[in-house]
């Protein structure tokens, strides 16, 4: 990634209509839309934080090892 | 584990899968298969809730049935081990 040391400190203006071309963009997340599918018993639910196997996603330290 | 303690866990079971499904209908208000697992961990909760109450005493405040006696604080809180 070029450091830009030439690019101006502040920008003054900015144009109407003005649409950044750079992506990705800096903050801009997508999050697909959830569909109710075979959802995990009460208990299991519990023990795994979330009743949605699509959303079952424990944090591993580092990386999984499946990785 | 005594039975206070197993109707406690079931009583946090229901109540999470009740918050997760929850969360899930307030986008999709219409889903059929949601709204019939909310209903049937509702009367599951609701069945556990009733059933510690009438062994083991109120859960809330809101569950002090005693109309002669504020029972709610006879009890071990809910959060204590066996008293």
């Amino acid at each position: 990634m070029d450091c830009k040391l030439d690019a101006p400190a502040v920008l003054i203006t900015v144009e109407e209509d003005f649409c950044p071309d750079e992506m990705p963009a800096l903050a801009m997340t997508y999050s697909p839309w959830q569909e109710w599918d075979t959802v995990y018993e009460a208990e299991v639910g519990l023990k795994r934080g979330t009743i949605f196997p699509g959303l079952d996603k424990p944090f591993c330290e580092g990386a999984c090892s499946c990785v | 584990m005594c039975e206070r303690q197993r109707l406690l866990n079931l009583i946090r079971t229901y109540d999470f899968a009740l918050t997760e499904v929850s969360l899930y209908l307030d986008s999709h208000p219409n889903c059929p298969k949601a709204l019939a697992y909310y209903q049937k961990h509702k009367q599951l909760h609701e069945e556990a809730v009733r059933l510690y109450n009438e062994q083991f005493g109120p859960l809330t405040n809101r569950q002090n049935s005693d109309a002669t006696r504020w029972s709610w604080t006879d009890n071990p809180w809910p959060w204590e081990k066996e008293a």
